[in-house]
């Protein structure tokens, strides 16, 4: 899943590529309105958030481009202008959401993770849903569901589980677990993915102390049994 | 603003006009008189001379016909001389001695003196008049006395008599001397009515101001017949016309009598004309007033709504300004608060409760920058709600989990009491911007009373929100005013700061959605109530 993240402000740019980077996305940035524009024909990202007041061309403008060159494009208005006006302007545009500033980073991440839905709905053969131990993962929802409980999911945290589930019975070692999930150019440092692992269990096993989906395999990387 | 004001300075200046050309018709008669009177003065001055020749002639104490016709050919005047006895007999002309032909012709006409003494008569009662002095007062001195005799004995009766002859006025000059005669002198009728208006003026005098024309006025002498004797000016008086001004002459005409005749519409012309110019200027003068008025508070007011527009705008562009940073500063806390998260506990506990305290503190920034653009937008009309499905009761958990790590740290324990968990139609924003706005009252100014409780509950489509703490409360005098904006407590510098907006916007928020929000009455601290239009849903509209 890529986005596109269009703001001129460089610290809130990286900090957001950074929050959704941790979400598991790839992401590409622009400083303006332009750039957004080049960008998007460069990537094809599968989904846009773009800051309304940018030099060159204005959200609103990007927004309005996005939408000829793709109907079917999530954009995202992440704005400090979050006047009734602009809201009902940017949506008037055809935006999906509207994040006003200052937004904290969960906020972010469950707006995205409901664009994210909506990109996998749109998808004509959506991944299909799997089974793991007592709990069955749905990937499209970004959430798995144990008895009547719903858990919210990441996009790495599916990916991580589709890895496990499609190699069930198998060491995954930790090469292999961070190219799937992170990709083959990040270099997390040593702790990046045992903490993330950490925090999984937190969320799908019963008790994170005794784990029963993701087993630890010292000195090699994890295992899913059946 | 300016039309009312006119329309009702035009009825008040119409009455006033009206009142005014009233006083001016009467002052106009007034006018018309006093020039009435100058012309009765004229001949009252006129008549005065020759009473002065007339005296002149009549001092004669020897009484011999030839000497008298003598005396009576010196004045073209006089008609004839006449002495009467203190008997009241006429001693000259003698009826029975020699008469020339004037004289017989007098002896004819001069009846009411010589048969009826008339003329005696009233030299008698003058006379009496004139002697009342010489009664000596009962009080006064005899030296006083011999005075006072003296002045009554040279003071000798005389005057006017006049008799008619025919339809005619006659006149006579008479003196009684110390012998007791009479000496008068019948003036030629013909003569002295020349002389009288050859004496008068052609116009009024000083008139000009009023009746600039001889064509616009007529004055007529009107005899005791009410006959005109003379008249002159060139106004064709209608008949039947009643005079604008008129008045009886003085001594000897005192029977005649002046009358003037004006144009009736020239004179209402002229009072109105005047009244007309008066109101015209004042209504112009009032209507510039009110006009220039008008354009002087419209300018104010454009000024102002500019003013206001331009604050409202640079506070928008500051809020908007500061979002930005914050922003950034919240996102690398939460970022770095990740971060610290994969560190060791021991290691991580400092920076971790440092780090809370810029999360609190951003958190803090947020809610006064949300306040400030709540109240922008209210200034400028701009506030709406959007209600959209949600329970009361997690909002205001939500609220109060943002503020725990706060309160906890300020030792104020937390008290929540829901009873509004099923779905409503409620603005979660404006539900949180309002109690976190009295949250954080608890925290700058109950801080004291440790304890904040929270209750809610959900009555015919309203949901109630009370906020109560065990602070020192606040004063019934100032229990409306909290709402006010920018009220506050106290200025002093010791008090907690703030903005004095949080409740005017609690309020204005609350009534947006169909609500209230009031001061309680409660046995300790404070206690806010909120009740806000908050009509149900179906359950599955629930996101």
């Amino acid at each position: 899943m890529h986005a596109l993240i269009a703001e001129d402000d460089i610290h809130t740019r990286d900090g957001l590529a950074e929050v959704l980077r941790g979400e598991g996305y790839d992401v590409t940035t622009a400083a303006d309105g332009q750039e957004a524009l080049r960008q998007f024909h460069a990537c094809r990202p599968d989904f846009v958030c773009l800051d309304i007041m940018m030099p060159e061309q204005s959200g609103f403008e990007v927004c309005r481009r996005l939408r000829e060159l793709a109907p079917e494009l999530p954009i995202i208005f992440i704005s400090a202008k979050s006047e009734e006006v602009d809201k009902l302007v940017g949506f008037d545009l055809g935006a999906d959401d509207f994040i006003g500033k200052p937004f904290s980073t969960r906020e972010v991440v469950a707006r995205i993770r409901a664009v994210t839905r909506r990109c996998y709905a749109r998808q004509p053969q959506p991944s299909p849903s799997f089974v793991m131990g007592d709990l069955r993962v749905y990937p499209a929802e970004l959430r798995a569901r144990r008895d009547d409980r719903t858990i919210e999911l990441s996009l790495r945290d599916v990916k991580l589980l589709q890895l496990f589930h499609s190699h069930a019975g198998q060491v995954l070692d930790r090469h292999t677990i961070v190219t799937h999930a992170w990709g083959e150019t990040y270099l997390p440092n040593s702790r990046t993915l045992d903490q993330h692992i950490s925090q999984l269990r937190k969320r799908i096993e019963v008790n994170a102390k005794m784990p029963q989906l993701i087993c630890t395999v010292h000195g090699v990387g994890y295992r899913y049994d059946r | 603003m300016v039309v009312v004001p006119l329309a009702l300075l035009a009825w008040v200046a119409w009455r006033l006009a009206r009142q005014e050309q009233a006083v001016l018709r009467e002052q106009m008669r007034d006018l018309l008189a006093d020039r009435l009177r100058d012309i009765d003065r004229l001949m009252a001055v006129h008549f005065d001379t020759v009473r002065r020749d007339m005296h002149r002639l009549t001092s004669v104490d020897q009484y011999p016909p030839d000497a008298l016709r003598k005396r009576m050919r010196q004045d073209a005047r006089v008609f004839q001389l006449f002495v009467i006895q203190p008997n009241g007999a006429l001693l000259y002309p003698n009826p029975l001695g020699p008469l020339n032909r004037k004289e017989r012709e007098f002896l004819a006409r001069a009846s009411p003196i010589i048969v009826d003494r008339d003329l005696q008569r009233a030299a008698d009662a003058s006379g009496e008049q004139a002697g009342a002095l010489d009664t000596p007062a009962p009080s006064r001195g005899r030296k006083e006395q011999r005075r006072d005799r003296q002045v009554a004995t040279r003071q000798e009766a005389s005057g006017w008599f006049v008799w008619y002859w025919g339809r005619g006025l006659n006149l006579v000059y008479w003196q009684r001397r110390r012998s007791g005669h009479i000496v008068a002198a019948a003036l030629d009728r013909a003569r002295w009515m020349a002389d009288l208006i050859a004496a008068l003026p052609d116009t009024p005098q000083s008139g000009t101001d009023v009746l600039p024309e001889a064509s616009s006025f007529r004055v007529r002498l009107i005899d005791s017949t009410s006959q005109p004797v003379y008249q002159w000016g060139r106004y064709d008086v209608p008949d039947q016309t009643a005079p604008a001004s008129e008045i009886a002459l003085s001594t000897p005409l005192s029977a005649w009598r002046l009358q003037q005749f004006v144009p009736a519409q020239r004179l209402a012309r002229r009072t109105r004309s005047g009244t007309a110019f008066n109101l015209a200027m004042g209504l112009a003068v009032a209507a510039a007033g009110l006009v220039s008025l008008a354009v002087y508070l419209y300018r104010e007011y454009a000024r102002d709504m500019r003013e206001s527009a331009r604050r409202v705008s640079f506070v928008n562009q500051v809020s908007h300004e500061l979002r930005a940073p914050l922003t950034n500063i919240q996102m690398y806390a939460e970022l770095l608060e990740a971060d610290l998260e994969q560190m060791p506990r021991a290691a991580s506990d400092g920076p971790r409760a440092r780090l809370k305290v810029i999360q609190w503190e951003s958190q803090r920034l947020g809610r006064l920058i949300g306040n400030v653009l709540t109240f922008a937008r209210e200034q400028r009309k701009a506030l709406r709600l959007n209600p959209s499905p949600a329970s009361v009761d997690r909002i205001v958990a939500d609220v109060i989990e943002r503020f725990r790590p706060s309160l906890q740290k300020m030792g104020i324990q937390t008290q929540f009491d829901g009873g509004a968990e099923a779905p409503v139609m409620v603005d979660a924003d404006a539900l949180e911007q309002i109690l976190g706005n009295l949250i954080n009252n608890v925290e700058k100014y109950a801080a004291g009373g440790r304890w904040v409780g929270i209750a809610t509950r959900a009555e015919d489509g309203r949901s109630f929100i009370t906020v109560s703490d065990h602070g020192p409360g606040i004063d019934d005098a100032a229990r409306d005013r909290v709402f006010q904006p920018f009220w506050r407590g106290s200025e002093k510098l010791d008090q907690a700061a703030g903005t004095g907006i949080g409740l005017a916007i609690a309020r204005q928020l609350a009534r947006l959605h169909g609500g209230e929000i009031w001061l309680d009455e409660c046995p300790r601290g404070a206690c806010f109530q909120v009740v806000l239009a908050t009509p149900p849903v179906a359950q599955q509209k629930i996101s």
